[in-house]
């Protein structure tokens, strides 16, 4: 069984044409700009969307540990066991468990029902997170049945797991969407709770049997500066298997995610996001003979 | 609707046309009703369509015509531009009733001076008196039909007591390569084999002197707009107008006698059998169709022999665009609530398979594209036939005009379309050959008579009416329907053989109510100038109104609000039968006091029902059942004019008005509020994005609804951008072809309707941000994220 948060159908972002995107849940990074921060943690998890909240008071009723603040209704963390009965009752979608178990024909059989648009727009699937690597049996065994069933696989990954785990979803997969965040390890750690030297020998190591395409989240006085972006580049470079690099402009929209968990948004201050800066950086990709994407992002300031 | 500013198009002319266009209010034109009412009391006991034809030729021979300065394409079928001709011979008690609160109703007010007010009071009004079809309709109906279809909104049956039936579309191709002078001699051959002696003959030629006098008085009229075009050629100083007018001249008094020659004689020929279609009777979607198909050798002819350059034949086709929104559909207060916006449906279709389903699509059909996205008015209705192989650079042309957000082109699939013709008993070159009436009403061009509006329904009243034991709880509590029992103690599928037994009462009323307004137009209104432009008709001797045409079908009843009905079910499935957390009861007694006070249990069941629109069976199969239930009901009873009825689901703006008269519904609709239109989910209850949308609308079985059925689709901003966009567009319309679903057109949220999505954040709640890697959706960001999204998206699209 797999856990995931979310599936979103007519993607059209994450790989090529129409796509079905499967975000799983759980993940060993916590970058500090995760606009997913839902999917962080591998296990059911309650969010509370308070502005949908109506105040009726059932969750406050059926809350068998007094896990529930009268007056707010906010949910005490600390003792809350996460046994889902305020989801259950919660009339207003406000209280909503963003965790869902599948076996993989049951996710099959969800992807299935888009074939069409896929083949229309040479779509296919995607997994996301989260991290799909976490749960690499799980997505492994679904990417291959994929694959029998003539659709087409991507994953995103962060790159941060062990080899053989990593080794068994790519070889199913026909896009790798592989992400490198920083270069220095250390800024690495600061930015997102570990070191990315597994994530470079990874990539390195992945480039022998899979197509890659290098993808760097872009946030502002973080990691975008010539230097890191440059570093980034070299190490691309040297792939044999490099499709293109893509950049993927910071923005804001999880934010409002972090309340729904209790949990605090630390980039509340960040600068906003250049055009002029972007597209340089994109012509010093290209400067060195690789592709370069920017993604669509509204939240890309002139 | 009076909008100031206006799209600007490549041409000068053409801004100065659409500022003029932009200034003009619509208006009340009676010159048409004071001619007919003169020839009516001088004609008394003559044949009726004798009385009308002469009544056609006074009123061409007759009325006021102007030319504008800057027209390429002349000639109105009003008085003046953007008037509505009032017909009295369909229904005149209405307008009794509304014409002092014509000019201030609240949808769709015309002016009205205080001098037409007066005539129309003393001699128009009073003649009509019991001689119209709508005080025919109202004597003959049985009383217990009378009951469910005046003034309920339950079923809506008398719009064709209303106006001339309308949704037809003349030979175009053959009258623009033949002339009506070709027809008036076939007429008058058919008639020297006739004989007074043989007694039916008679009807015959009456007919076929019809026929003549009416095509006659159609060439008066164009001669005089030659006259008119020389007389201001002589006063013009300007000598590009001048020639224009010299010009203009010579094509009126050739065409639409004799056969056009020129691609410019073509389209001001095609003008003619348009005005003259609306002067014989006010009615709805008179339709050129197929304008890329049998324009095209005039176009390719003007072209080689540089008669005209591209921007030349692009230009004329713009005026022509100017020269359509100039028509109206003249409705009353009620009526225009069902047919919002002034609009007179007249169709034109590009694209598609050509009769022998080789690809029709050509330099003119990306032409009438190209204008459509220029001059951006309301009509003509530009309608695309897209098939599987349609060329990807038509749907990219597609895709980019309905990505401007104004609702069009109307997208039909050929694979869909071509099977209801062939239904209709059409051959199959006929059936490939089909065009677009009104809406989405697919036709055979020249040779089909079909009332694609003979009623509607709406399916929502029937789980009401299944919950209530028959009795409508916004009209008075009064028992409408039939008694189908105390749904209590009902088992599911019980209450879904109620809902069934309303449904089927509903159709059996509207088909009683149709057939009699079918005959009464035989009887009162013929129409020999449309007649003679349907393929049969002259060959037979016979009116359309009473089967002349080579294929007469229908009519057709409209059901509105099947994802409402549909919805219903599964909510009630749901909660009542399967977890069983709600009572019948509880249901019942939320729906009769529309949810008040009931909040908690409104909530559970709007976010936690299953929807139609999701791609999810538990719902859908219902959509499937209860189309097909009402398709079998509506083709088992017979009509006026032979064939049986045929089943459509496409709502105008008809599911407005029917929403007024529903109470509160299972899956939490309060009451009073629009309905689902056609085959679109309820909007907001979408939450897995446009292909789940398809998927859901697929399982209707499009083909069986040979009137046409309509999906509108929202496309969200974050889809629709760049040319990225276009061909996603382009993939979800090869999807949409392979799905066999028969129509769709698509509306671009923008930032007004994000705006709009703020304030209703239940009807937006499908909208999805899309970023790379991030899903969220819209309603659910902080008001100050949305609002930054909107600001975001004004420069974005």
């Amino acid at each position: 069984m797999g856990l995931i948060s979310d599936i979103q159908k007519f993607s059209i972002h994450d790989g090529p044409g129409i796509r079905t995107l499967i975000f799983m849940k759980g993940c060993p990074l916590r970058c500090q700009w995760c606009s997913n921060p839902e999917t962080q943690n591998h296990f059911n998890e309650i969010i509370f969307i308070r502005k949908n909240c109506v105040s009726c008071g059932d969750c406050l009723d059926i809350c068998p540990i007094g896990a529930i603040e009268p007056k707010t209704f906010d949910i005490n963390r600390h003792i809350c066991d996460r046994c889902l009965k305020c989801v259950d009752i919660c009339p207003a979608n406000s209280k909503i468990d963003l965790g869902k178990w599948y076996t993989v024909p049951e996710l099959i059989n969800e992807v299935e029902s888009d074939r069409i648009f896929y083949r229309n727009s040479d779509g296919g699937i995607t997994v996301s997170g989260g991290e799909p690597l976490l749960q690499y049996k799980f997505v492994s065994t679904f990417l291959k049945k994929c694959q029998e069933l003539n659709l087409n696989t991507a994953i995103e990954t962060c790159g941060y797991a062990k080899w053989e785990h990593l080794e068994s979803v790519a070889q199913y997969t026909n896009h790798v969407f592989f992400d490198i965040k920083h270069m220095n390890t250390k800024i690495h750690q600061t930015l997102t709770g570990k070191g990315n030297e597994l994530i470079l020998k990874n990539a390195t190591k992945l480039d022998s049997i899979s197509a890659i395409t290098i993808r760097i989240p872009i946030i502002p006085g973080m990691n975008d500066s010539k230097d890191n972006i440059e570093a980034t580049i070299k190490f691309s470079k040297n792939l044999n298997n490099l499709n293109k690099i893509e950049l993927l402009p910071y923005h804001p929209l999880g934010e409002n995610k972090y309340s729904w968990l209790d949990k605090q948004y630390k980039l509340k201050d960040i600068s906003p996001m250049n055009k002029n800066k972007i597209l340089k950086l994109k012509e010093l990709i290209k400067s060195y003979g690789i592709k370069a994407e920017v993604r669509e992002n509204l939240y890309i300031d002139e | 609707m009076n909008i100031k500013e206006h799209n600007t198009s490549p041409f000068q002319r053409i801004n100065k046309l659409l500022d003029k266009y932009f200034q003009l209010q619509p208006s009340l034109c009676i010159e048409r009703a004071i001619i007919y009412t003169d020839v009516f009391k001088n004609t008394e006991g003559e044949p009726i369509i004798i009385r009308r034809a002469k009544a056609f030729k006074e009123y061409c021979q007759k009325k006021s015509i102007n030319i504008s300065r800057n027209e390429l394409i002349i000639g109105g079928a009003a008085s003046k531009p953007r008037a509505a001709i009032f017909c009295p011979e369909h229904a005149s008690d209405w307008l009794k009733d509304e014409i002092d609160t014509l000019d201030t109703r609240h949808q769709d007010p015309y002016e009205v001076k205080d001098k037409q007010k007066k005539i129309l009071k003393s001699s128009i009004f009073p003649y009509w008196e019991g001689k119209t079809i709508s005080d025919h309709w109202i004597k003959q109906i049985p009383q217990d039909v009378k009951q469910i279809a005046v003034k309920t909104g339950i079923i809506d049956v008398e719009i064709k007591t209303q106006s001339a039936p309308g949704e037809i579309a003349p030979g175009f191709e053959m009258i623009i390569n033949k002339g009506i002078n070709f027809i008036i001699n076939e007429a008058k051959e058919k008639l020297s084999c006739l004989n007074y002696t043989i007694p039916e003959d008679f009807e015959k030629i009456n007919f076929y002197n019809a026929v003549i006098i009416s095509l006659e008085a159609l060439i008066s009229l164009a001669k005089r707009y030659a006259n008119l075009a020389n007389k201001m050629m002589e006063e013009e100083t300007n000598s590009n107008r001048k020639a224009e007018l010299k010009k203009l001249s010579k094509i009126c008094e050739r065409v639409p006698a004799e056969p056009a020659q020129t691609f410019w004689e073509a389209v001001q020929l095609l003008w003619f059998i348009q005005i003259g279609s609306h002067m014989e009777g006010n009615g709805p979607s008179y339709s050129p169709g197929r304008v890329d198909q049998y324009l095209f050798p005039f176009y390719k002819s003007d072209i080689e022999k540089k008669e005209l350059s591209e921007n030349e034949v692009l230009e004329i086709i713009e005026c022509l665009y100017l020269k359509f929104a100039e028509n109206t559909w003249f409705l009353s207060k009620n009526a225009a609530m069902y047919f919002a916006g002034y609009q007179p449906y007249q169709n034109i279709t590009v694209g598609g398979v050509k009769p022998d389903g080789s690809d029709a699509t050509n330099e003119l059909s990306y032409k009438f594209i190209k204008a459509k996205m220029d001059v951006q008015l309301h009509s003509p209705s530009l309608a695309v036939r897209i098939y599987k192989q349609s060329p990807e650079e038509f749907l990219l042309a597609v895709a980019k005009l309905s990505k401007m957000g104004t609702g069009f082109p109307a997208i039909h699939n050929d694979e869909a379309a071509i099977k209801m013709m062939l239904q209709t008993g059409a051959t199959i070159e006929d059936a490939r050959n089909y065009q677009l009436v009104g809406c989405v009403e697919p036709y055979i061009p020249g040779k089909m008579s079909k009332w694609t509006d003979g009623g509607h329904y709406n399916f929502a009243s029937a789980i009401e009416f299944a919950l209530t034991n028959g009795i409508s709880l916004m009209n008075g509590n009064k028992q409408i329907g039939p008694k189908t029992g105390d749904p209590i103690n009902m088992t599911f599928d019980e209450l879904k053989e109620a809902t069934k037994a309303h449904l089927a009462y509903f159709i059996r009323n509207i088909a009683i109510a149709c057939h009699i307004a079918e005959k009464l137009h035989a009887e009162l209104t013929p129409y020999p100038f449309m007649s003679s432009l349907i393929d049969g008709c002259l060959e037979k001797g016979m009116d359309i109104t009473v089967g002349g045409a080579k294929y007469t079908i229908g009519p057709a009843f409209i059901g509105t609000g099947i994802a409402d009905l549909s919805n219903s079910l599964a909510t009630i499935k749901k909660f009542v039968y399967d977890n069983k957390s709600v009572s019948m009861e509880q249901m019942i007694d939320a729906i009769k006091n529309n949810f008040e006070n009931r909040d908690n249990l409104k909530l559970k069941i709007i976010n936690q029902s299953p929807a139609f629109g999701n791609d999810d069976d538990y719902v859908d199969n219902f959509a499937r059942e209860m189309t097909d239930f009402a398709f079998n009901e509506i083709t088992s009873y017979k009509s006026f004019r032979g064939p049986n009825f045929i089943s459509g689901l496409y709502p105008v703006a008809s599911h407005v008005p029917h929403g007024l008269v529903v109470s509160a519904l299972p899956y939490g609709r309060l009451s009073g509020t629009p309905l689902a239109d056609g085959c679109s989910p309820k909007g907001g209850t979408d939450r897995n994005g446009p292909t789940a949308v398809l998927k859901s609308v697929s399982k209707i079985n499009h083909d069986a609804h040979v009137a046409g059925t309509l999906l509108n689709m929202r496309l969200d901003p974050f889809v629709a951008k760049d040319v990225d966009g276009e061909k996603r567009i382009a993939a979800l319309l090869r999807s949409f072809v392979d799905l066999n679903i028969y129509h769709i057109q698509f509306n671009t949220i923008d930032s007004e309707m994000l705006r709009e999505a703020q304030k209703n954040p239940d009807q937006y709640k499908s909208l999805i941000v899309r970023v790379a890697g991030y899903s969220a959706y819209f309603v659910e960001l902080c008001r100050e994220m949305q609002d930054d999204i909107i600001q975001r998206t004004i420069h974005a699209l």
